[in-house]
This record gives C-alpha cells, sequence and structure tokens, in this order.
C-alpha cells in the first residue's frame, strides 16, 4: 500500500514538472517508505543504536532515537572508528532519482541539547565504496544554529552533496568526528519525518 | 664475397635480436579502465576515487555514451575548483585517480615465530615497456580543462603525482571539445621511475583555470598504457 502510493506520488510529480515533498521515514513502521532498509554502522571502538520510539514524536506517534558514544582513539588509524545510521533510498539495484527534489528536510532533536551529527548522502559510486558526502555540521541548517532539546526542521539544499542526484541510494545521520571536540562524543538524538521536497 | 658478409651480418643479427640483446620489444596496451561493469575497481584489480580538499570538489559516475559509433559506458567527472579558502587560501584541490599498483597481501608468520602476520610490500606497476597514457575525452561544454598525473612510489608515498601540461597539448584540436578525441600523453613528459608506476589522475589544478577556479563536466573512457 504504502509502495503505492510512493508509485503514485511519483508519477503525479513528474507529469505536473515539479516534485511535490517525498517523505522518505516518518518512523510510525519498521522499513522506510521507499521500503528500503534501514541500519546503524558501526565501526569499533564507536558504537552507535537506533530504536523506532514512541515515547518522543514530532508528528504522528513514533520518531527514531539515535544514541551514539564516537570514540576519539583506537580503532582503524587510531582514529575512533564511527558510527552513524543509513536509510536507503534505492530499491534492490534501482536508484532513486532525486533531481526534481532541491532539499533534504529532517525534524530533530536532543536528549540534552548540543549533540551534533552530519547528514551524507551516498550515490551509486559512494555506496559501492561503503561510504557518503558530508554535509556540515547539522547546526548550519537549523534554525537555533544547533541541536537544542526542542523539534527544529534542519533544511539541507541539496546542492550541497557532490553526488550523482539521478542516482541516489543512501541517507545517512553521520556522528563524524569532526563533530566533536577531541573528535569524540556521546549523546542521544531524535530524528523524525525525513523528506526530499 | 658482399653478398655472403651481408648473409653473415644478418644472421648475425637475427641471432643477436633472437637472444634478447635487440632493441626492446614493443609492449601490447595495458587497459587500465574501460568503465564496463559494476566494479569500481579498475581492470587492473585498482581502486578508484575522486579525492579532494575543501571547498573544491569532484563527483564521479558512470554514462552510456558512443565513441566512433560505438556504445560504451563512460565515466562522467564533474569538478568544482575553487581558488580561495581551503590550506594556503589556495581554494584546496580536486581530481580523480585510478591505482596501477596492487595492495600488499597478508604474510603468515613462519613457524616459532612472534607476533601477527605481516603486510607485504605494495607492488607496484613496471610501466617501462610502455611510451604512452592514452584515453578518450570529450567535455560536456567545451574547454574544460585539465592535467594528466602520474605518481611513482616516491610520488604515491607523499600522496601526490607529477603532473603534465594542460590536456589541449595532448589532444587533435589542442583543446577539449564535445566531441569525443583521443589524447596522447607520452610518459617521457613524466619525471619518475617507470618501473615503480602508483596510480594515473586527472588533476584540476589551478593553472588549467584563470583565476585559478573552474567548474564543469568532463567525460572519459578506456585510459591505457600504450
Amino acid at each position: 500500500m504504502g509502495l503505492a502510493l510512493v508509485v503514485c506520488h511519483l508519477w503525479f510529480s513528474s507529469s505536473l514538472g515539479y516534485a511535490a515533498p517525498l517523505v522518505l521515514d516518518d518512523f510510525e513502521t519498521p522499513a522506510n517508505l521507499l521500503n528500503g532498509r534501514s541500519n546503524v554502522y558501526v565501526q569499533e571502538p564507536s558504537r552507535a543504536l537506533h530504536v523506532r520510539t514512541k515515547d518522543v514524536f514530532h508528528g504522528g506517534t513514533a520518531s527514531l532515537m539515535l544514541k551514539y558514544d564516537k570514540k576519539g582513539k583506537g580503532g582503524p588509524y587510531d582514529s575512533g572508528g564511527w558510527c552513524g545510521y543509513y536509510t536507503q533510498v534505492k530499491s534492490g539495484r534501482q536508484l532513486f532519482d532525486a533531481t526534481t527534489y532541491t532539499k533534504l528536510t529532517l525534524w530533530v532533536k536532543g536528549a540534552a541539547g548540543g549533540e551534533c551529527f552530519m547528514v551524507g548522502v551516498a550515490d551509486r559510486h559512494w555506496d559501492e565504496v561503503g561510504d557518503s558526502v558530508k554535509s556540515e555540521a547539522i547546526g548550519a541548517y537549523l534554525p537555533d544554529g544547533k541541536v537544542t532539546t526542542e523539534w527544529q526542521q534542519a533544511t539541507i539544499p541539496l546542492s550541497t552533496f557532490f553526488v550523482d542526484m539521478k542516482e541516489l541510494a543512501t541517507v545517512a545521520i553521520c556522528f563524524e568526528s569532526g563533530c566533536f571536540p577531541a573528535g569524540a562524543g556521546r549523546g542521544t538524538v531524535y530524528i523524525d519525518d525525513v523528506a526530499f521536497e | 664475397m658482399h653478398r655472403t658478409l651481408y648473409g653473415h651480418l644478418s644472421l648475425l643479427l637475427a641471432l643477436v635480436m633472437i637472444m634478447g640483446y635487440g632493441p626492446p620489444a614493443m609492449a601490447a596496451p595495458l587497459l587500465v579502465d574501460d568503465f564496463e561493469g559494476e566494479e569500481i575497481r579498475n581492470k587492473l584489480g585498482g581502486r578508484a576515487n575522486v579525492f579532494q580538499k575543501a571547498p573544491s570538489k569532484a563527483m564521479i559516475s558512470r554514462r552510456q555514451d558512443t565513441i566512433e559509433g560505438r556504445p560504451t559506458n563512460v565515466l562522467l567527472l564533474r569538478y568544482d575548483k575553487r581558488s580561495e579558502g581551503g590550506p594556503y587560501g589556495m581554494g584546496g584541490w580536486c581530481g580523480y585517480y585510478t591505482l596501477l599498483k596492487k595492495p600488499g597481501h597478508l604474510v603468515a608468520p613462519v613457524e616459532g615465530m612472534e607476533g601477527a602476520p605481516e603486510q607485504s610490500e605494495e607492488q607496484y606497476l613496471d610501466g617501462s615497456a610502455y611510451q604512452a597514457i592514452t584515453f578518450w575525452v570529450r567535455g560536456d561544454q567545451g574547454d574544460e580543462n585539465f592535467m594528466v598525473g602520474l605518481a611513482d612510489r616516491h610520488w604515491d608515498k607523499i600522496g601526490d603525482s607529477v603532473k603534465s601540461e594542460e590536456l589541449g597539448k595532448y589532444v587533435p584540436a589542442g583543446r577539449l571539445t564535445q566531441e569525443w578525441q583521443k589524447a596522447v600523453v607520452p610518459i617521457d613528459t613524466f619525471f619518475v621511475d617507470y618501473t615503480k608506476l602508483g596510480s594515473i589522475a586527472i588533476s584540476f589544478e589551478s593553472d588549467a583555470f584563470p583565476e585559478g577556479a573552474g567548474t564543469g563536466t568532463v567525460y572519459l573512457d578506456d585510459i591505457a598504457l600504450e
């Protein structure tokens, strides 16, 4: 049913020549709304945990809770490893054409405020490499300039990502060392209503 | 008498050639990457990717195209070379590399020795039998520009390469156009150790652009050593 709605949405949008917003994930169901797989990615000693929680949400009845513990030392190159969360916008080998969208939006709040991450986008190439092209720290895209304990909508221009927008594979929440003093940080963020607009 | 002497000389020359003392044999062309298939590694098994230092950036993808009537997959390489910001206020750098070297492999410890397996030395490509780096190239608009880089073991360890002149010198039209042209870059353009080649690069150097900054898209295919 969800997939049929997405197909209808894409057909209707393309017939008009512009794209109406496409919600990628509202975290109300186990999979995202493009039927793509979602999970954390981790390289020790860093780690991350994801839960679709009904305790905190912006829209609907649920959101994504992400706990992260990004280390600054140990692991490959002694850089502390890496951690984050990805959600696939590709379906099998079929990549997602995002050329009719101009921005990626999401709602975010922190458990304590001051949490940080970057948004990553991978096209076919970066998906095969197993990495993504990163945005700036999320504060650059928030009205308050940083994550707070209140819900805020982040608006990230897709032009931020120098990738092939005709062939998108994944969107990621990346707890990069560049987000944190000394390259290490831990905390909890809540994400809701990730969309292409 | 002379006929007999020439006969002996010819026989001697033939013997010398057979024994391997003659001029070096021409190597068959070595295709580095034809961008066919789903593999992100090149035909030598080497990794290929963009290199970039903010605020400059580059991206790659693949497109279907036709070269001399032949349908083929080609590399799309988009670049945004800046002239301000980044290290030393020079705008950073960007480009694309494809590895010629092979990674080292794990060497199992000898019985009785302590410690974890060691990594063997990377295997660099002996390119001494080749005369040129060749590839097909066209621009999205025409007049795009870049330099070709070649790294031997030394430059590979530094993380840089020796650069050619601007690409126009190596294509028939003297500049990039929207039509496919075959670039032939003589390998002696690069003052490196040809017996230990590490990588070939497409480098969007500041010298390639007015004011040191430029954006554009180029397409490449069939990178080879000939």
